[in-house]
Formats: structure tokens, sequence, C-alpha cells
């Protein structure tokens, strides 16, 4: 299991490296967050799941899709809410923030 | 670790660290995982609180370690910082040498996100080339990961590409999932 869970983890840092501006890559990005998404959800890795929701969200907003990114980055705040990260919250309220 | 309550606290049942310790403080980490941090918080200060009536350097070292892991997924590096120092001077000063790069590779994680973070990569570095020497797997790729994380943050983008490649590949050969 151990495995499994830093995988996720990988998985969740290639989707960051791939969304990043300098050398953007939206579809790999999306193909590596909706992997790490899958293996944190089978293994109920609730905040790493939020921190997908969070990449995804921010991606979208900064690739012009901003429905998209709202829906994303809602899920992240409840989530980190929920959970009381509140430094985490402060990060997704920020991309809500650039979307209005 | 119901069974493991009074008395029993201080069996060691043959292991190297004490069952009532460890298994509190993996508690803790399994917990942070799940988002349950209230819960893991308690098992994890629990652990500490037994690690260190007993006075067992190694059982305290991984109870502060799992602790932190907890906060750092919280997001409150603050209490986690001297968590962290207090975990690498136990893995130093006992010569626990297995465990060092675990515990610098999360200090170095733990730097780099407080602001810290040409001192935190180069910690992280040092641990992944002590993880290299010592041929140690125990919590490599995570630590590749936090490094990759660390580059992130340093906007050495193509750096953490490769270190989040590199974790994949590591995490799947490690064992229990595969593509």
């Amino acid at each position: 299991v151990v495995s499994a869970v830093n995988e996720a983890w990988a998985l969740h840092l290639l989707g960051e490296t791939a969304s990043r501006e300098n050398s953007r890559d939206v579809a790999a990005a999306e193909s590596h967050f909706n992997a790490a998404t899958a293996l944190a959800s089978e293994l109920g890795m609730l905040p790493l799941l939020a921190h997908c929701h969070l990449g995804l969200g921010t991606m979208r907003r900064r690739t012009g899709k901003p429905i998209e990114a709202r829906d994303e980055l809602a899920t992240a705040a409840t989530m980190y809410r929920e959970m009381k990260m509140r430094s985490w919250l402060e990060k997704a309220d920020a991309e809500v923030h650039e979307l209005a | 670790m119901e069974s493991l309550q009074g008395e029993r606290t201080r069996e060691r049942f043959g292991l190297a660290l004490f069952p009532a310790v460890l298994s509190r403080a993996y508690l803790a980490h399994a917990l942070a995982e799940q988002g349950k941090f209230e819960e893991g918080d308690g098992h994890g200060h629990e652990a500490i609180r037994i690690a260190e009536a007993l006075d067992h350097p190694f059982s305290l070292m991984w109870a502060c370690l799992e602790l932190a892991h907890l906060n750092t997924t919280r997001g409150e590096l603050g209490q986690t910082t001297r968590l962290l120092e207090r975990a690498v001077a136990l893995s130093r000063d006992w010569s626990m040498t297995t465990y060092i790069p675990a515990t610098t590779a999360a200090l170095g994680h733990v730097y780099a996100g407080s602001g810290r973070t040409g001192e935190g990569i180069s910690m992280l570095q040092e641990a992944l080339n002590a993880y290299e020497a010592a041929g140690v797997g125990y919590n490599l790729s995570i630590s590749v990961v936090r490094l990759g994380e660390a580059y992130l943050l340093a906007h050495r983008f193509e750096d953490a590409h490769i270190c989040a490649d590199r974790a994949v590949t590591l995490a799947r050969e490690r064992g229990e999932r595969s593509q």
C-alpha cells in the first residue's frame, strides 16, 4: 500500500510539472492529474484528492477555461475546509479570487 | 493498538521499536493520508508521550517523524520544523544510519516549503545521495517526490519533472502496484 500511496503523490507531481507555464502540456497534465485522482480515490487519500482538484482548477484558469476551473477550485476549497487544511484553503481561495 | 495499553506499552516483544509507539505513529500517518488530522494528531502525540516516558530514542525518532508527516500533509509547517529537527538530531546522535536519509529528506522538504528553498533542496539532495550510498529503499520514492516539489517551488520545472518520473518508476518497482 505504501508504494501505491507514494505512486499517487508522484503522479500528482507529474501533473503539476506538466501544467507549469514554461513547458505546459495540458493533455499530459490532465492525464497525470486524473491518474492521481483515481489512485487517491481508491485509497481514500482525501488531501491528495483535494490537491488534484486544485491543480486541475489552477491549470484550467490559466488556460482560459473559467467555468471548469471554478468547479474544480470549489471542490478543492470545500475539501480543504472540511479537513481544516487552512493554508491550502487560502491557496484555493486565492485561485478563486483570480477567476473573479 | 488497543491491546498495547498500560503496562504493555513497556513491552518490546523482541522488536527494535516499542510496538505501542510504532502502532500509534503509523496510525497517525495513515489518518493523515485520509485527512483525519484531529484523530491522527491525538495518536501522534500519544506516540511521542509514550516514547519519551520509555526514554527510547529510536521509538521517539519514529514518533516525531510520523507526527511531522501529519502536520506537513495538513500544511502546518511551523510546528513541523521542531519535530523534524528533533528527529534528525536523534537519528544522527544515536547513529540510526538507515533512517538519517528519511529524517533529513523530511526536514529538507519542510524547509523548502517554509521559504528556505535552497537549504531545503540541498538537504533533500544530500538525503537522496545517502539513500543511494547506503542502498536504502525505505521512503526513497516519496523523498524523490519531495525533492521534485522543492524544485517546483524554485521554478526548476525540468528537474521537478525528472524527479516525478523517477518517483513513479521507483514506487512501481517497489511492488504492490504496476501498470
